[in-house]
């Protein structure tokens, strides 16, 4: 996966508007099904890339929350939640290394199969 | 509230007082610990079914002496991930000997039904949305078990002994 | 090794069964995520940062080639290719889905293995000394004691929803190799005065967030009694053990709240008052079990072997070195229990690659009379090699990358996953076992034995408390500080580290240990081991050199 220091991923369009360095708020969680980690991207999308998700200003984040969480079991994300990122050079990224890794991926080389 | 009891779902024949409320003449009924204890003499003469609502932190072995009196205790399972009334039941049912209907209420989910099966519990409060046959698939998941429990059911080792 | 009976197989068979529908009822939302989770970590599946991931139960670290090479086959089909070996002897993959978890398994329960428990608050997997059965220093064999504790413990009606977890060590030697002192219950082997083995019982030891170290309950206890004693204990457990803290309701907390006292005595009436029957363990229940260890007809070495081997150290030092470090003393002449490292310096700690363990796989069936290990240390061992087939061994493990002669040495460094792979982390830990592997490296001769655990978390899954240097990762506001410990032993004399002063940054980690190092080496009596320095100079040398200005 490619590491934060080597960004590669394009950048976004639909979310221009946003202050540069202004904290904003994004809903994430992991699928179901595969755990893998997902973004909300509005109305019954998830996405995996960071890239794609719908952020928000900070007095809006209970509203993004909810409408995330909503919808009929199975809701196929386990306990979406809020965290914060910031928009840098037009593209969102993580405000904490803990979120940073699960967007990116491990830090270290695994062992080849 | 709905039970399951001898394989079957069906409404709940026993009544749960408050500690203040009179009880029913002859109707089978239930009290807290703390009203037993309170008013335990006139309970103990009082004619019909008595049931005992034991809290999960109450030490069964207390109730050696009067046991027999008791055709139903409830345990009590506040959220299910709460295991003490396992305990409770294993003391009641086979230390104390308790042939009783020995009943789970509280948060009984039916992945922990064969566990408090096997700890001699044979009545379960069940939510609206029960639905018998899978409640019951619950009981019948595993053919033998490894450890003796209050089932009454030969543990795999002992099924190993017999088999020469 | 133990080899499953009709009952067995079809009992993970069911368990397999029960799990699958358990699964479909969650996709099909008919259970929540709180109702799930239990049922899910008693099957051994967490939901960490990237994926699932799949803890599966090698009970007493017991590990065939079958089995192996079935891990290794799970790797390349269900998660990237590589797995990683934890401090309690059992195998994690790290990404893995929930969906697939059912068939995996089934593919589990098809070589004898399952991820039963080893999650969740309930029993947790028996671990054991790695060298059982082999070792010159065994009182006798702990692990028929292991399998008939995990047995008891499967799907225990009246222990699977505890306070908390509950892990069981066993040691059988005179030397602890199995951690017993820090687990829930430790047992040893121990010889009476009348020559009778039982059991010594220790209770409430433990790491995390609270270390401590487990006192001794029962100082004999035979062994017919074992299972009925520990159902006591863990009856008094589920009773009285504090379910409103989650960072207060282990039993060492109980047991440090009670006194030792108390809780022996509330132990040994319950005891008294248990009927003997159901939980016996009559002598042919005990030796039926223990048939399935009995030790293998050793070959006889022949004239000319030690003397050929001899040979081939002198000519080849860096065999000589890995001879020297990851070869211990075996009690059959001629043979050897090799320790395989998983520590390559700059690698993580405790991972294999699926080709490696398809290698080791072969390795064990050709060099181990088909048996391989796993230890708490995340390293893996051949118990059963003749010592005319060291030099071969020594080659082929050498061309997978397992061959580093560091065992016990200060590379040889236990680590979590941290926060590269664990939701629970404050650090990340693998990181800085790589740095430091790669730096000390090159003085592994030189300082001699010394253990390095890091964890990245208070939950202490990579045991730093009893480090002769230990390493916690903690964040600082929003930045990876790491505390240091030193002094801390998992053997039979077991000692917690102490902290040496204020967490260091993650780019001072490796100066810190440097310094640390120096202060021993500076000090050290001919033939002291880290710990005994410690105890000899105190803390106040090495947090002189942590600490004063530079």
């Amino acid at each position: 996966m490619p590491h934060p220091h080597k960004p590669s991923a394009p950048p976004l369009a639909a979310n221009a508007g946003a202050s540069p360095d202004a904290t904003r708020r994004v809903i994430t969680g992991n699928r179901l099904r595969d755990g893998v980690p997902v973004y909300f991207a509005g109305v019954g999308r998830w996405s995996r890339a960071l890239t794609e998700a719908r952020h928000v200003a900070e007095a809006e984040a209970e509203a993004l929350l909810a409408e995330a969480q909503a919808g009929a079991p199975p809701h196929p994300v386990v306990a979406p939640y809020l965290i914060e990122v910031v928009v840098r050079g037009g593209r969102l990224r993580p405000l904490s290394l803990r979120e940073e890794i699960r967007a990116f991926g491990p830090t270290v080389r695994a062992a080849e199969p | 509230m709905l039970l399951l009891k001898d394989g079957r779902i069906g409404e709940d024949p026993w009544r749960h007082l408050d500690d203040a409320e009179p009880l029913p003449d002859g109707a089978p009924a239930t009290v807290s610990l703390k009203r037993w204890s309170a008013e335990r003499g006139a309970l103990m003469r009082r004619k019909g079914r008595l049931g005992l609502r034991l809290p999960n932190d109450a030490a069964p072995l207390a109730l050696a002496e009067d046991i027999a009196r008791f055709d139903l205790i409830a345990l009590s399972f506040p959220r299910f991930t709460d295991g003490r009334a396992y305990s409770q039941a294993r003391l009641l049912r086979g230390r104390l000997g308790f042939r009783g209907e020995l009943r789970a209420t509280g948060n009984v989910l039916r992945d922990q039904l064969m566990f408090m099966r096997r700890c001699g519990i044979d009545a379960f409060e069940v939510g609206d949305r029960a639905l018998a046959e899978n409640w019951l698939a619950a009981l019948g998941e595993f053919g033998a078990f490894y450890q003796p429990a209050e089932d009454g059911q030969p543990w795999i080792a002992r099924r190993r002994a017999l088999a020469g | 090794m133990y080899r499953y009976d009709a009952f067995d197989r079809r009992f993970v068979e069911e368990r397999v069964a029960q799990y699958r529908d358990q699964v479909r009822r969650r996709l099909a939302g008919q259970l929540s995520e709180d109702e799930f989770r239990p049922l899910r970590l008693m099957n051994g599946l967490y939901l960490q940062l990237h994926a699932y991931m799949l803890r599966i139960a090698v009970p007493y670290g017991a590990l065939s080639p079958e089995k192996l090479r079935l891990l290794a086959k799970i790797a390349r089909r269900y998660d990237r290719g590589y797995g990683h070996f934890t401090t309690r002897q059992n195998i994690q993959f790290n990404w893995i889905k929930l969906e697939e978890t059912p068939d995996i398994l089934a593919e589990l329960a098809s070589v004898e293995m399952h991820a039963i428990q080893t999650s969740g608050n309930c029993i947790r997997n028996v671990t054991a000394d790695p060298f059982a059965g082999v070792a010159d220093d065994e009182i006798e064999d702990p692990r028929p004691y292991c399998e008939i504790i995990r047995q008891w413990s499967t799907l225990h009606p009246e222990f699977s929803f505890l306070p908390r977890k509950f892990k069981i060590a066993v040691s059988g030697a005179a030397a602890d190799r199995a951690a017993v002192r820090v687990h829930d219950i430790g047992l040893y082997l121990r010889r009476n005065e009348a020559g009778e083995v039982g059991f010594e019982v220790l209770v409430g030891g433990g790491l995390g967030r609270t270390p401590m170290i487990g006192k001794t309950l029962r100082g004999f206890l035979p062994k017919r009694r074992l299972l009925a004693y520990l159902e006591a204990i863990l009856r008094v457990y589920n009773e009285f053990g504090r379910r409103d803290n989650l960072y207060k309701s282990r039993i060492k907390i109980l047991v440090h709240a009670l006194g030792v006292e108390k809780m022996r005595e509330a132990v040994e009436a319950e005891f008294a008052a248990m009927d003997d029957g159901p939980l016996a363990l009559p002598a042919e229940t005990i030796a039926a079990i223990a048939a399935h260890f009995a030790p293998p007809d050793y070959a006889v070495p022949e004239p000319g072997e030690e003397a050929a081997l001899g040979r081939a150290l002198a000519a080849e030092p860096a065999l000589a070195r890995w001879v020297k470090h990851n070869v211990a003393a075996h009690r059959a002449p001629g043979h050897a229990i090799v320790t395989v490292s998983l520590k390559p310096p700059g690698r993580p700690p405790g991972d294999a690659s699926a080709a490696q363990m398809e290698l080791l796989a072969d390795l064990a069936e050709r060099y181990s009379l088909g048996e391989i290990r796993v230890s708490y240390e995340q390293n893996l061992v051949l118990p059963h090699v003749r010592r005319r087939d060291l030099p071969e061994l020594w080659r082929r493990l050498g061309e997978a990358g397992l061959a580093t002669a560091n065992i016990g040495l200060a590379s040889d460094i236990i680590a979590c996953p941290g926060l590269d792979y664990c939701s629970l982390a404050s650090a990340r830990s693998i990181p800085i076992a790589e740095r430091l592997s790669e730096h000390l490296a090159s003085r592994d001769q030189e300082i001699g034995e010394l253990h390095i655990k890091i964890s990245g978390c208070v939950n202490a899954c990579g045991h730093h408390h009893v480090g002769h240097i230990g390493i916690l990762g903690v964040d600082k506001n929003g930045e990876e500080f790491y505390q240091i410990t030193i002094g801390g032993s998992a053997d039979e004399n077991a000692a917690l580290g102490a902290i040496v002063g204020p967490a260091v940054p993650s780019a001072e980690v490796t100066h810190a240990v440097d310094a640390l190092i120096e202060v021993y080496l500076d000090l050290r009596r001919k033939g002291e081991r880290f710990p005994e320095t410690y105890r000899r100079v105190g803390a106040q040398p090495f947090k002189e050199a942590l600490y004063a200005p530079a």
